[in-house]
């Protein structure tokens, strides 16, 4: 037995051997194709291809917005998060043979001496970055974050996709199950979870993007891109690359509101994905998004599909390619070349004297809509003051600061005023059809509003009472059979009361109409509410949101049947009113779209609520034509108050309003915008100097007003329709502290009319 | 000069060099395809390469004196690799210049000779295989219980320091070291296998020992709680790792051992090709414990089935030298140094065929570092050294047990 236990230990070894044979055998034998498959699935790299966002064109197919080339400066995504392999390999880069050569004491070293000088190089290129871009540095760091949670995201969601896949080949569950449903609700947690280090740990590469340069500075000027070359070899992992970048290459000014502005996403955005599943359509940390304007309303339209490019890291073959599906473009019914001459109506407005003369001359705040009348379709939509959005970026900071001025604003949609006489076809309209007077039926104006026998002398007068109190008395007339359109009994009837923009026949109707039936007919022609055109929108005020004391209804109720103290409507608003009695009562849903689908909002960015389409109002036949009547007459009768709206070519009808308005008031705020207060808390205002033909205000040109005296003040508003009896087209035209409908509203009203006939959307009919 | 060039002469240690070549030149072919993917590797292939040569160099050199010379030694070497092991672990000690302990992967194992470092635990490993056949060679109360404490003595105080450093894979290969030459010299098997049960009962103590806030375990045991943690939070990581198949866990702590896997099975039958390591150049320490993964992916199974042939060569070898030496020294220390290869070759190769939890261990002759290669051919040294000079023993047969 001398051997025994020899021959055991031998035996246990070869046994060992053995095993360890068999292991080997079931790894590279048995189970190689599987090994094999893993290996592939490891070795795998994808990375997305950015698609081109779709243009904005204009209604003749003029490129209002596009993605155009640019310089940016990015960043390579290790440089980014300071990966440690990455950057000793930068250090080893720069050191080359210096290293190989070293000992292992002085390679330490090395290393450790590379590594800081890197460091303080990577700091240094933030800075720079920082400097050359005008931003501070912690935007720099909010941009380096957001790249970060990008790139986590995206490794996220491979996981998972490579985790399912997994899954449903471990078990015989058909693999689209998963294609159906929602995120498992640990996964959506972990995808957005804000946590800086990933949960994926930090070994391997799952995604080109852990690789690639990512944009920190878009659209570089070509000073910053040559200050900046020349330190991209001191900059380890800056790259400067051409790009894209939204550019507004026409009417780029005059149609800023409309258009909108991109922005990155938000996390809230990506919360709420539509589409949070789709590899390629969904939103990722760093994407840009249309956050206002068409570009928001248009969203999912705009906004192309991504490719993704798979291949393999051993041999760099490409597996597999998915190209990019380019956004569609957007056609809007804006013509931007009558949006622009509409602007400029608005920066250049004259003032001619009878002789002929300019008075004066400046521009002017305000709005204008022309809606052709058939498709409600939206053919201008101007707002003015306007900006540059080609150099939005660098001009917010000023533009949010001008409070005087608020050139941010749509007033076209969000600001909703006082609307003044324009209001008035409603009222009539709504009395007549609720059978509160006849259409025929006369009331007489003597200037002076009689109410239950109780004749008011201060309140409630008629525009007129001021102007023949002087000629006849107190106890005068107005609308009488004298002065320049004599009325024939001074009983005024509704187109009558139209023509001559009488205050008291409505107020009476005011009266009797009250608060509730009011805001009825309001709402029922749109006010008080979205027209759901698809942009940033004011709702305006309905007399019935009153809240004042009982006694003060009634002189609220007449009030707000000439559009004042408790309404207020959009300049849009207003026009659609126009285009509604134009269509003899069929209220329609203004668009900015030719093809309606392509509205395609976010819910993040969009109101759900969508007014339909298009509305038959219950309203009198009779009602709507003595309306038209009278709205002809405002313009093409010696008494009618939009008298130089008259027109050789075409049978214009409008509505003049004169809104009389409380003086400019701005909160005033401290370096950080915040509002200052005074010590009771009460809000500090200034009251900017009213300016008179005489005596401009030449900081706020625009601030005026047309008394001399009284320096009264008012807003100008103008809506019609023309042709009159085939309209086309229906507009409004609001001047902010304009002063008269007619005579100043009307001014750049005539040039609306003016541009649509010279571009064929208004046709002649005489 | 000429004795060792008869020595060389001799057919029998042909096996072995062709073995050794074998070994080196798989682990080298590995270590350079690693080195040129990765440029943050901090080898150098070309020093694995000398370090080949230096250790082929001291294998013969080893044969200049016979084993029994050594074997005088043995006390003083065994002594010396223990201060040399205390020296590693003394707090205090300079971190730069010569002479000072550096760290790598968190162990204090190695001391900074200028031109490369040395690891003392790889010295240990030999001069306790000798000690203990020194001790061993002339005795028999080993036969008793009581007599197994020397030896186990031996074997902890080294194992204990070397823990200490922490440097776990190597201490492991002490062990089965300790039962082969006990077993072959002819300790009661009953014996060994009580200690052997008891270890085993007592795996779960040390598994559960400590309060459940430190041991992160769900549950804690009356006694246990009040001892401290045995077991790191990072070890019982690696041995869930080991069986799990939850995608996140195979991301982190399984990473190293699924990547492996993933070469390793890749490489099918015939492999990629030399230098050719899609998913072996991203297996952390690819180069060191996970270097048969990149041979598997290089060079399929048949490298796979040539690397395990050469090894099995290489213990046959070893075997046929113990015993075809009936002196009991040079038996022993030939069953030692046997042991002690395949144990760390078993250690590694399980945990790079994912058959146990990773503890880090190098391959002999194939993984990168100067210390573990010399320390190999040193011990295959002894051993040719052992089959040389065998003397002529004029007594009855060592180790006449059953």
């Amino acid at each position: 037995m001398y051997e025994r236990r020899l021959k055991i230990f031998f035996a246990i070894l070869v046994v060992m051997t053995g095993i360890l044979l068999l292991r080997a055998a079931q790894l590279q034998l048995i189970n190689a194709e599987e090994y094999q498959k893993k290996a592939t699935k490891s070795l795998l790299r994808s990375e997305l291809l950015n698609a081109k966002r779709g243009s904005i064109l204009d209604y003749l197919g003029r490129e209002l917005a596009v993605d155009n080339p640019c310089l940016v400066a990015s960043v390579d995504y290790r440089a980014i998060e300071r990966n440690p392999k990455w950057i000793d390999e930068q250090v080893l880069r720069r050191l080359g043979s210096e290293y190989r050569r070293a000992d292992s004491q002085r390679r330490k070293q090395l290393l450790e001496e590379g590594r800081s000088r890197l460091h303080a190089d990577l700091d240094l290129m933030w800075r720079t970055l920082a400097e050359v871009s005008g931003k501070t540095l912690e935007e720099i760091e909010h941009i380096r974050s957001s790249i970060r949670q990008r790139v986590d995201m995206r490794r996220r969601v491979v996981w998972y996709n490579r985790y399912k896949r997994a899954m449903s080949q471990a078990t015989t569950e058909p693999a689209d199950g998963s294609e159906s449903g929602e995120f498992e609700s640990w996964f959506k947690e972990w995808l957005l979870s804000g946590r800086d280090t990933p949960e994926v740990d930090s070994f391997s590469i799952d995604v080109a993007e852990q690789m690639q340069a990512h944009v920190i500075l878009d659209n570089i000027s070509t000073e910053v891109y040559n200050r900046l070359n020349k330190q991209v070899e001191r900059f380890p992992g800056l790259v400067l690359e051409r790009s894209k970048h939204r550019a507004y290459p026409f009417a780029a000014t005059a149609c800023c509101h409309i258009l909108g502005t991109l922005a990155p996403v938000s996390r809230d955005d990506l919360r709420r994905d539509p589409d949070p599943k789709n590899e390629l359509r969904h939103y990722l940390p760093h994407d840009v998004i249309g956050r206002t304007g068409i570009e928001a309303l248009c969203e999912q339209t705009l906004r192309g599909t991504r490719g993704l490019r798979e291949w393999n890291a051993s041999d760099r073959q490409e597996v597999s390619t998915t190209d990019p599906i380019p956004g569609k473009d957007v056609r809007l019914t804006i013509d931007a070349e009558l949006q622009m001459e509409i602007e400029d109506a608005f920066r250049h407005v004259q003032w001619v004297n009878k002789e002929g003369n300019v008075e004066e001359e400046h521009e002017m705040h305000g709005a204008a809509v022309v809606i052709d009348v058939p498709t409600s379709q939206v053919r201008a939509l101007v707002a003015y003051p306007t900006y540059d959005p080609n150099k939005f970026e660098e001009l917010y900071p000023v533009l949010q600061a001008d409070l005087a001025n608020l050139p941010l604003m749509n007033r076209a949609t969000q600001m909703a005023l006082e609307p003044g006489s324009t209001v008035k076809p409603i009222v009539g309209i709504g009395a007549i059809t609720q059978g509160l007077r006849g259409v025929n039926e006369g009331h007489e104006c003597t200037g002076y509003l009689i109410i239950d026998g109780r004749r008011y002398s201060t309140i409630g007068r008629c525009w007129t009472a001021k102007r023949f109190a002087a000629v006849y008395g107190e106890k005068g007339v107005a609308h009488h059979a004298f002065g320049a359109d004599p009325h024939p009994t001074g009983f005024l009837t509704f187109s009558d009361a139209l023509q001559r923009s009488c205050n008291v026949y409505f107020e009476s109707l005011g009266d009797r109409l009250k608060l509730q039936g009011l805001s009825y007919w309001f709402g029922e022609f749109g006010l008080g509410r979205r027209t759901g055109i698809g942009i940033a929108e004011a709702t305006g005020r309905l007399p019935n949101q009153f809240d004042g004391p009982p006694d003060s209804v009634r002189p609220v109720q007449w009030f707000s049947a000439i559009g004042q103290s408790q309404v207020a409507a959009t300049p849009l608003q207003m026009a659609n009113v126009a285009a509604t009695i134009a269509r003899d009562g069929v209220w329609m849903r203004p668009t900015l779209l030719v093809d309606e689908h392509q509205r395609t909002p976010l819910p993040t960015t969009q109101p759900v609520e969508v007014p339909p389409q298009r509305v038959e109002l219950k309203v009198s036949r009779e009602a709507v034509a003595a309306a038209k009547d009278g709205m002809i007459r405002v313009v093409n009768s010696a008494g009618g108050t939009g008298k130089n709206l008259k027109d050789d070519r075409v049978l214009i009808a409008a509505k003049t309003g004169t809104a009389q308005v409380q003086p400019l008031r701005i909160a005033r705020r401290d370096a950080n915008g915040d509002v200052l207060r005074d010590e009771k808390g009460r809000i500090i205002y200034d009251e900017p100097a009213v300016g008179t033909k005489q005596h401009p205000n030449p900081d706020l040109p625009w601030y005026r007003s047309t008394n001399e005296n009284s320096k009264e003040l008012s807003h100008a508003w103008i809506i019609g329709f023309a042709p009159a009896h085939n309209p086309k087209i229906a507009f409004a035209v609001m001047l902010e502290y304009g002063g008269g409908g007619g005579s100043d509203a009307g001014i750049v009203a005539k040039a609306v009319l003016d541009a649509c006939m010279e571009h064929e959307y208004l046709p002649p009919d005489k | 000069m000429n004795r060792l060039w008869r020595q060389l002469a001799i057919a029998t240690n042909w096996p072995v060099i062709v073995a050794v070549v074998v070994l080196s030149s798989l682990g080298y072919a590995s270590i350079l395809a690693r080195a040129s993917f990765d440029i943050r590797f901090s080898g150098d292939p070309t020093k694995q390469l000398l370090f080949i040569g230096l250790g082929m160099v001291c294998m013969f050199l080893m044969q200049m004196l016979s084993y029994q010379q050594i074997g005088r030694w043995a006390w003083f070497l065994y002594f010396l690799s223990l201060f040399l092991l205390i020296y590693t672990i003394l707090p205090g000690m300079p971190s730069g210049g010569l002479f000072c302990v550096v760290e790598a992967n968190n162990a204090r194992a190695w001391i900074n000779l200028g031109f490369t470092n040395f690891q003392p635990a790889e010295l240990t490993k030999v001069t306790f295989c000798m000690i203990l056949a020194r001790y061993l060679r002339f005795r028999s109360n080993y036969r008793t219980l009581g007599g197994l404490l020397p030896p186990f003595a031996l074997a902890v105080v080294p194992l204990l320091l070397i823990l200490k450093q922490p440097d776990l894979g190597t201490a492991l290969v002490f062990i089965p070291s300790l039962f082969a030459m006990l077993f072959v010299a002819g300790a009661k098997i009953r014996h060994l296998l009580a200690i052997m049960g008891i270890a085993i009962l007592l795996a779960p103590l040390a598994w559960y020992a400590g309060p459940k806030e430190k041991t992160g375990l769900p549950y804690e045991f009356p006694v246990l709680k009040h001892m401290p943690v045995l077991v790191k939070a990072y070890q019982r990581d690696r041995v869930y790792a080991l069986f799990s198949d939850d995608p996140a866990v195979l991301r982190k702590t399984g990473f190293q051992q699924e990547q492996a896997q993933i070469a390793f099975g890749s490489g099918g039958l015939s492999g990629r090709g030399a230098m050719n390591i899609p998913v072996g150049r991203s297996v952390p320490e690819a180069h060191n414990d996970m270097i048969f993964a990149l041979i598997g992916e290089q060079f399929g199974f048949i490298g796979s089935a040539l690397l395990l042939g050469a090894y099995l060569v290489l213990f046959t070898t070893g075997i046929e030298i113990a015993s075809a030496t009936r002196e009991p020294f040079g038996r022993l220390v030939a069953v030692g140094t046997v042991s002690l290869l395949a144990g760390q070759t078993f250690l590694n190769l399980m945990v790079a065929l994912k058959l146990m939890p990773v503890t880090g261990i190098t391959l002999p002759f194939v993984s990168y570092g100067g210390s573990s290669l010399l320390a190999s051919f040193i011990a295959v040294g002894l051993l040719l050294n052992i089959g040389q000079n065998r003397p002529l023993v004029m007594a009855k047969n060592a180790f006449e047990y059953d």
